[in-house]
């Protein structure tokens, strides 16, 4: 039954993002654009936000970048709890292409305030079209790397749209001094020699904590008059000796 | 068992102080105190006679008038404007110095002979826009804007007078027996009489409206209030029952005007020196006058571009005219200061590049001698780059030899000849020149035998001092200094004396960058590495006339002007180009004007970018460079999470050049984390001060990317930035903990894997987002300047250098400021010698690099690596300048200052003698064996 709750709790928070952060894009300096899709924010147990990318573009999204390999690829993104202001970023289409349009936004928010810090769009280097391949990021030599691409992208329909992934970073608190657990600490050493020293309090009465001490006193005492006895027996020049 | 090992530790700790011996031997301290804003002549009738001055770093200070030594100075809170011209009020009796200082708050004095604090009172609790202070009839006057105070000389407050109203320019004026004060609001001038009995008379206050009255050039002769109106003279007596405003003309364009307690006052305009007395012209003194002052109310001394001349007041006769050329290095006089002697003239004249010269005049012989000079500039210096001083020349015949390669092998053989002949030829000449000097030393002071090994060493260590070039390890460096007064200097590492010295011209202003703080950026275009050419250094700054920029390049070793390029618009921002020219020159990019280059340059230039920081709208943009179509495009745009009420403080890169030596840490478990090292990363620290809260961006200047972004609550100003490798030092004051806290943020990459591992790209995300770690200390001491230590490769353990309030540096380790101290010690820990983590940052005495030499409102803290991996070169400069050599993980790769060169080689050289010796014994010794 609990768990029947909690599946349905999730459902219930996955359904509603919190807020959404809607991105378009051009090839031309924002003189032409295109819808990019858009990212959800929601809230998971924790408190973390996590994101998540859906695509609008339509099937000419490769074509387009591939057509513009020596322009810029920019995404104008507005946040929902922000209207008015935009971020702007920018990667190279040769780039995005390599990645079979796989994106990997990376997105800084404000959890607190709910609003977008920055927006960046990378490559998604995961999704690099062979095992083991490594990104090709000089103009010169992406041409090379596409060339093993470009005829899958003709081919495949779900090739020609935008995909990606979202990652979260959002803003911290810097720790100020510890000075609480360092006191913690200390005092926690401070138990632990005690407790090696002479354990807990020590109830014992005085003769049973001290008899080591008392009994050689006793026993020299007692042995010194008794060699003094003997002398003033024997003699009767104590008092010169004193 | 634990606590032990702590304490343990504690005195284990790395001591980096140095020996008593070694004070002195590679640091070096100049003290300054400012340019002069008002001076006086102090005749002490016992010891030797002093100036007095008060200066424009808001201190008073005494002088020794005969070497222009600092017999004491006295540093008063720093006034709220930056660029407060007006002298600290003061009045000077027999033995004391009345004082206004900190914003007109409080009133001190001081005793003249010794310094001490007589008595010091509060006049406000606000800050004042004007103050002034008189002396009349035993009694005490301080003006400030919202009060006047009477006080006996003995610091009894006899009475007080409130005031209200926003104050343009107060005076006291004393004439015939009877002290005034005088103040405008707005256009009214009020002048008030005030008598020095212990209560206040009833008010005689008069007024009048007075809208012709200019703050700049105003002034009070004798009586009367005397105001210059373009050429027309206006004047207000104030000893007079009603107040009425009287004119003159006086056909001249009145440039300045000065008054005399006598009524007297000297117009100055472009060509001509004007004296009046009230009213009416007394006399006329032709020339291009630069400043002109009275001497004990009897005579008028006035400086031009070439003489020093001296008039009567009484019958305008002229006492002397000598000549006192100065050199083009030099600006004109901006103000002057004289005394008469019963022999000769005492001047003392401060240039608008606040030289200062103490100036004897001798009218019997026209004579005029400059006794001593003083570079004040230096008290306010913008920025410092070291210069490595050219290469030796049998460096450079190394040199030569491995440029040209190409030759055939009879043509190198040839040439390594050559070469060794020159070297042979150098090492004979310095070897005769040592005997020579050893010859000399031995013949005056040799007494005995420690004498004789003395002079041996002595003449070892002396060689080179004449020559200028650079010594093995490159520990000498050539000091280049851009002040806010326009001055540039070259000084010399080793002894701190000014090598070079040039002003830049009139119309100098500083800059004022996007943060809104005032800059003179000096960068070194080519440095002394290339020795076929000669270095090229430049500085940049605003032409005040027309705001448009100015870049003065120069040779940085002897100062020489290369070339003075005026731009056609304003400098927004400029750095240097990472990229080298055919000639090895970095190129200067200033926004918005970009430098032409060579194609062939930007053909193989990567592409570049720059952070652009608007304030005003919390916009952060990342702007990439074209300079083949010469045009700035936008790459990415946010607010980077700031709102309207956080204020950007502090946006802070990482040098081109900087070195990481080791790109990993090795984790107590054997693995490595590898450091975030990414060249683009910039700091932004933004302060809400509504919300007291401190925000920490680190943002890649490539991508926008936020690497890492933090807020710090409860947090105030001052905050200090260092951002050096893979991590970023931060100082603020904690208004919860109502302390100064330095706090460290360090970024690793996520994986266990480096990705990028040869380049770094910012257009390519790492494989893992980087991980940062951060921790924060407790600081029991408030900081002005902090910085960090530059070594060649980078190897060293960095320091970061903290200037305190007090005048001392304080270098902590990198080891101590470390995010990565755990809290609970394990035994591996300790076996890699981690230091456990402790809330509290101390401040050991002998970690001040600077010792008992305090350096006061340190700045900045210029580094600068040597040729030593071990050694960086630190200047510190605010109101001082000090200089020293730092080790910051000790001297690992030099041998010990005393480290005995001649012992050691005596000994070797006995053994090997002993050892043959003891070995041909040995031999005859068997061999008589054998016939025995």
């Amino acid at each position: 039954m609990l768990q029947a709750t909690i599946a349905l709790l999730c459902a219930a928070s996955a359904l509603a993002a919190e807020w959404t952060i809607n991105l378009e894009y051009s090839v031309n300096d924002f003189k032409n654009t295109y819808p990019l899709g858009t990212i959800e924010l929601r809230r998971n147990f924790e408190g973390n936000f996590t994101g998540n990318f859906k695509s609008s573009t339509d099937s000419q999204f490769g074509k387009k970048l591939l057509n513009a390999l020596d322009e810029t690829y920019s995404v104008r993104a507005v946040s929902s709890t922000q209207p008015g202001k935009t971020f702007i970023t920018s990667n190279t289409p040769c780039n995005i292409l390599q990645t079979r349009l796989f994106h990997l936004f990376w997105v800084s928010i404000d959890a607190e305030h709910r609003t977008l810090m920055s927006l960046a769009v990378y490559p998604d280097t995961v999704a690099l079209s062979k095992e083991g391949a490594t990104l090709r990021l000089s103009t010169e030599t992406c041409s090379d790397a596409l060339e093993q691409f470009i005829p899958s992208l003709a081919d495949r329909a779900e090739g020609g749209v935008a995909k990606g992934v979202v990652h979260v970073n959002a803003r911290g608190v810097l720790p100020s001094p510890d000075t609480q657990s360092f006191v913690q600490k200390m005092e926690r050493e401070r138990r632990a020699r005690q407790q090696q020293g002479g354990g807990e309090t020590d109830n014992r009465s005085f003769l049973a904590k001290y008899w080591m001490y008392i009994v050689p006193v006793v026993i020299f005492r007692a042995d010194f008059e008794r060699h003094d006895a003997r002398t003033t027996g024997r003699r009767s020049c104590s008092i010169n000796i004193n | 068992m634990n606590l032990r090992i702590f304490v343990l530790g504690l005195l284990f700790r790395f001591s980096l102080a140095i020996f008593e011996d070694q004070a002195g031997k590679f640091d070096w301290r100049k003290q300054f105190v400012g340019c002069p804003t008002s001076v006086r002549f102090d005749r002490a009738e016992r010891g030797s006679d002093r100036l007095i001055l008060t200066t424009r770093e808001d201190l008073i200070a005494s002088l020794s008038l005969n070497t222009g030594e600092i017999a004491w100075r006295k540093l008063m809170e720093k006034r709220d404007e930056w660029s407060s011209n007006a002298p600290i009020a003061t009045a000077v009796d027999e033995d004391n110095i009345y004082s206004v200082v900190d914003s007109g708050r409080i009133l001190r004095v001081w005793r003249k002979a010794d310094s001490a604090l007589v008595w010091q009172k509060v006049l406000s609790d606000e800050p004042s826009k004007t103050a002034e202070i008189a002396l009349f009839d035993n009694t005490v006057f301080a003006a400030v804007d919202s009060k006047i105070g009477a006080f006996s000389l003995a610091g009894d407050e006899k009475y007080a007078i409130r005031l209200s109203g926003a104050v343009k320019w107060t005076r006291f004026l004393k004439s015939g027996g009877r002290l005034f004060h005088v103040k405008l609001i707005d256009t009214q001038l009020t002048a008030r009489e005030l008598s020095a009995k212990d209560s206040d008379p009833a008010p005689g206050v008069k007024s009048v409206t007075f809208t012709r009255f200019n703050v700049e050039k105003c002034t009070i002769a004798g009586s009367l209030v005397l105001c210059a109106h373009s050429d027309t003279l206006v004047s207000i007596d104030v000893s007079k029952a009603l107040l009425v405003e009287e004119e003159k003309n006086t056909a001249v364009t009145i440039r300045e005007i000065t008054g005399s307690a006598t009524g007297f006052a000297a117009i100055r305009s472009p060509s001509s020196l004007k004296v009046f007395k009230g009213l009416t012209e007394s006399f006329t003194i032709n020339g291009e006058f630069t400043a002109a002052n009275f001497v004990d109310e009897k005579y008028l001394v006035a400086v031009s571009s070439s003489d020093i001349v001296a008039y009567e007041l009484a019958n305008g006769k002229e006492i002397f005219q000598v000549k006192h050329a100065r050199e083009a290095t030099k600006s004109l006089i901006k103000a002057l200061w004289a005394a008469k002697t019963s022999n000769d003239w005492e001047v003392v004249l401060v240039g608008h590049d606040c030289l200062v010269e103490y100036v004897v005049v001798e009218p019997s012989k026209n004579l005029a001698s400059v006794e001593w000079t003083s570079e004040e500039a230096l008290a306010r210096i913008a920025t410092v780059e070291m210069v490595d001083l050219p290469l030796s020349e049998s460096q450079q015949m190394i040199e030569d030899e491995f440029e040209g390669g190409k030759g055939d092998l009879f043509s190198a053989f040839f040439h390594r000849i050559v070469t060794q002949i020159g070297q042979l030829r150098k090492w004979a000449l310095r070897s005769v020149r040592h005997i020579f000097t050893l010859g000399s030393r031995l013949s005056s002071r040799a007494n005995g035998f420690s004498d004789i090994i003395n002079a041996v060493r002595s003449a070892s260590s002396s060689d080179g001092d004449n020559t200028f070039e650079r010594d093995y390890f490159n520990l000498r460096k050539v000091i280049v200094v851009s002040t806010f007064d326009g001055v540039v200097f070259g000084i010399d590492s080793a002894t701190g004396a000014i090598l070079w010295r040039f002003y830049l011209g009139q119309s100098f202003s500083p800059l004022k960058s996007q943060l809104g703080d005032f800059q003179v950026p000096l960068m070194v275009q080519r440095t002394t590495a290339h020795y076929q050419l000669h270095g090229q250094a430049a500085v940049v700054f605003r032409n005040s006339v027309n705001s448009k920029g100015v870049i003065v390049m120069f040779n940085p070793i002897d100062g020489k002007i290369v070339s003075r390029k005026e731009l056609d618009g304003s400098i927004k921002r400029v750095s240097l180009l990472p990229y080298l020219t055919n000639d090895h020159i970095h190129p200067l990019l200033v926004l918005e004007y970009v430098p032409e280059l060579a194609a062939e340059v930007l053909s193989k230039a990567a592409p570049l970018y720059v952070l652009d920081v608007s304030v005003e709208e919390n916009i952060v943009k990342g702007l990439k460079v074209n300079l083949l179509k010469r045009h700035l495009s936008t790459t990415w745009s946010g607010s980077i999470g700031l709102t309207s009420d956080d204020k950007i403080i502090a946006v802070k890169g990482k040098p081109f050049q900087q070195k990481v030596h080791s790109q990993g840490r090795v984790v107590i478990d054997r693995t490595v984390q590898y450091k975030y090292v990414n060249p683009n990363l910039a700091a932004v620290a933004a302060l809400d001060e509504k919300h007291q809260t401190l925000s920490i961006v680190l943002l890649d200047i490539v991508s926008g990317q936020i690497v890492h972004s933090a807020i710090v609550p409860k947090a105030a100003a001052p905050i200090h930035l260092v951002h050096s490798e893979h991590w970023l030092a931060y100082a603020y004051w904690s208004e919860k903990g109502r302390r100064t806290e330095v706090g460290i943020v360090e970024l690793y990459e996520g994986g266990e894997q480096q990705s990028m591992a040869e380049t770094f790209d910012s257009m390519a995300p790492t494989k893992q987002a980087p991980v940062s770690i951060a921790q924060s200390y407790i600081y029991a001491q408030g900081i002005v300047a902090m910085s960090v230590t530059e070594t060649e490769q980078g190897l060293t353990t960095r320091s970061i250098l903290v200037g305190l309030p007090d005048g001392g540096v304080h270098e902590i380790s990198r080891k101590i400021l470390d995010a990565t101290r755990p809290l609970e010690l394990t035994q591996e820990m300790r076996e890699e010698m981690m230091i456990g983590y402790v809330p509290e940052i101390m401040i050991p005495n002998e970690e001040m690099i600077n010792y008992n030499q305090s350096v006061h409102r340190v700045h900045g803290i210029k580094t600068a690596p040597s040729g030593l991996e071990s050694t960086s070169l630190v200047l510190a400069y605010g109101t001082d300048v000090f200089f020293t050599r730092l080790a910051p993980s000790g001297t690992f790769d030099i041998l010990k200052d005393d480290f005995d060169h001649v012992f050691i080689s005596i000994v070797l050289a006995a053994l090997v003698i002993g050892s043959f010796v003891s070995k041909r014994l040995a031999r005859s010794h068997a061999l008589n064996a054998q016939w025995a």
